[in-house]
């Protein structure tokens, strides 16, 4: 059977017009309005895609020549990830030789975290600071490997074991509390 | 730099020669575009040959591959030969001033785009969790099976992320190797690629300044700006679908096009970036069938189906079926991510895709009202729905996603549905750039800009 193409095959082509000519001008015009305006003015909430543009594209654009200032690939890290990258770099560079450390849980950990704190997550924790001795919460077989836990206080932490100072078991009890009492 | 340059050179024109080893007849603004995306997938195609070999995969062996990628692509010179006589002829310029306008315009996104995804490191928790925590112990080790499959701290905890995208990882791997602190530049190489590919092959269908305004549309979709600098797969996946599905429709529709062999490869590319993808190739496929069968060459149309599909199920089966369960240690516990299928729950899931995502503005702009005018406008007044094939993916798109989100509890609606939308969006587009109410409208458009 013989190809029956479509009649929309002529479709625009056919006599060309030239690049410049007052019409061509007009067409041009047209364009260049709408490129000003959809990117630009909200219309009183009917035009969605202003926002998004001025918080995807413009954003950066405004900002460029002072964010190209954070120039070392740790720094970018931090400024992007704050938080969720420090506490498992911190870890990583304060824990000793012997310790295996046990993650907490992610709810406890957002009690003093404003961001959603996904360094708790075993994957996010090697991810910034590569492969560690640790525990995650979950990883119940594993929990009696443990000898060092998490201590988190606003804007401090602390990695804390049996010979110390702090009531292990009370620690651990916070841990399981805050998952009964879910996210803050 | 020059290493960056030098890979994407490679992969450009392994993708030149790929198209021309396969036969494909495709207008240059079309084949310019889609050649460093074809490349970038048969160079990860080729990472992953590399990791089954004793080399280990580093800047020598990528290079190599490239390399040896672009020997192959290139075999059949004498055909190859022809077709880069053709592709290197004098071009016959159509440029028009709207359309420096709009690509003034896409310029400065893409400057940014290509800004961002250099500056920003990682930053959705699936890559970091997945593609991007292998990728970087890839780099470490020269292997894709590497110690986050075994270190007993992430047994248990791997979820379903590091399994199921290896276009993603692979690239993350290639573009680390290649000095990029983050790899993810290629992300804005591909956006940039696939949205010009997008413009033109609108423009072969309607007037700039239509093609431009709906091009601006989809490229500024809100949902999908943040994406294409952001690591996931779900971009890269609407990419390489749309472009087969539009490659598909042209090979259909018009003479100047043959490139039912690269909408294949694009297909596989589509698999490849996603695993449930080969789901909606299938059905996709299936439902093509009615609408090519008067259209096409029956001999013509069972080959393009049947490469499509083989092509697609060959790189699903060489990721899933051979490399997790025969090469890796571990597997992606998908079994306990299952629910038996429910016409209830099916009919939750389509309502709740509808109601928390499909009828949000915030999310997809103007798109969705637009195609809603443009089938009943199209119905009303030209009482056809033409082009038909980008309309019967965009039906088994949205129904493949339901039929996901209702057998994979994992699949959130508001998530993974929700990013599965982008490759909806540049085939509406695409859809209103080719019915017949707007192809008339370009063509007095045209008619008045010429004075005829």
């Amino acid at each position: 059977m013989a190809p029956q193409r479509s009649s929309l095959a002529a479709s625009t082509a056919g006599s060309r017009p030239t690049f410049f000519s007052v019409r061509a001008v007009i067409l041009a015009a047209v364009m260049l309005a709408f490129v000003t305006v959809l990117p630009r003015y909200d219309l009183g909430g009917w035009n969605p895609y202003a926002a998004s543009y001025q918080s995807r594209i413009e954003f950066y654009a405004d900002r460029m020549d002072s964010l190209v200032r954070v120039s070392t690939w740790r720094q970018r890290l931090f400024l992007r990830h704050v938080g969720n990258y420090e506490i498992p770099m911190w870890i990583a560079t304060h824990r000793r030789a012997t310790d295996v450390i046990q993650l907490p849980p992610r709810s406890y950990a957002a009690r003093y975290l404003q961001a959603d704190p996904i360094w708790t997550d075993p994957r996010i924790f090697t991810y910034f600071a590569d492969f560690q001795p640790i525990v995650a919460w979950t990883d119940l077989p594993r929990r009696p490997l443990a000898n060092t836990w998490v201590a988190l206080e606003p804007g401090g932490i602390a990695l804390v074991r049996r010979d110390g100072t702090t009531d292990i078991d009370s620690l651990l009890q916070e841990y399981q509390r805050s998952e009964v009492g879910g996210l803050p | 730099m020059s290493f960056f340059l030098l890979i994407l050179v490679l992969q450009w024109i392994t993708g030149f020669g790929i198209m021309a080893s396969i036969g494909t007849r495709l207008p240059r603004p079309l084949s310019i575009p889609l050649a460093p995306l074809v490349g970038m997938f048969v160079h990860t195609l080729a990472v992953f040959v590399v990791d089954l070999l004793p080399w280990g995969i580093g800047q020598v062996s990528i290079t190599v591959a490239a390399v040896v990628m672009l020997v192959v692509a290139h075999a059949r010179w004498p055909v190859v030969m022809a077709w880069y006589r053709e592709l290197l002829a004098a071009p016959r310029w159509t440029l028009s001033m709207a359309d420096l306008v709009v690509i003034i315009a896409g310029a400065i996104v893409g400057y940014v785009v290509s800004w961002a995804s250099w500056f920003w490191p990682v930053t959705p928790f699936d890559a970091m969790a997945g593609i991007d925590l292998v990728a970087r112990q890839t780099v470490v080790e020269g292997t894709i099976n590497n110690r986050v499959f075994t270190d007993p701290s992430l047994a248990g905890h791997l979820s379903n992320q590091p399994f199921y995208a290896p276009f993603a990882m692979l690239m993350q791997v290639i573009y680390r190797l290649l000095g990029f602190g983050y790899g993810q530049v290629w992300l804005a190489v591909s956006a940039i690629c696939f949205s010009a590919f997008l413009y033109n092959a609108m423009r072969m269908w309607a007037h700039p300044v239509i093609a431009g305004v709906l091009w601006l549309l989809a490229i500024l979709t809100p949902e999908m700006l943040g994406y294409t600098y952001l690591l996931q797969t779900d971009y890269l996946n609407a990419v390489f679908l749309s472009s087969a599905v539009i490659l598909l429709t042209a090979s259909a529709e018009r003479e100047e096009v043959q490139a039912w062999a690269l909408a294949a490869v694009l297909f596989a590319a589509a698999a490849w970036s996603r695993t449930e993808t080969i789901m909606v190739v299938f059905m996709g496929l299936l439902a093509s069938i009615p609408v090519l069968w008067n259209h096409v060459e029956r001999r013509t149309m069972w080959r393009a189906l049947g490469l499509s599909a083989g092509a697609g199920l060959a790189t699903f089966v060489l990721w899933n079926g051979y490399y997790l369960p025969v090469v890796l240690p571990v597997r992606p516990d998908t079994a306990s991510e299952l629910t038996m299928f429910s016409f209830e729950r099916f009919g939750q899931v389509a309502g709740d895709l509808w109601s928390s995502v499909i009828v949000q503005p915030e999310l997809w702009g103007w798109t969705f009202p637009l195609f809603a005018l443009g089938l009943v406008g199209s119905l009303i007044l030209n009482r056809t729905l033409r082009p038909l094939l980008p309309l019967v993916w965009i039906a088994s798109i949205l129904l493949a996603l339901t039929v996901v989100g209702t057998v994979f509890t994992a699949a959130v609606v508001e998530q993974t549905l929700r990013r599965g939308i982008f490759k909806l969006i540049p085939l509406m587009m695409f859809w209103l750039a080719a019915m017949p109410l707007v192809v008339g409208w370009s063509k007095r458009l045209r008619a008045w800009e010429t004075g005829s």
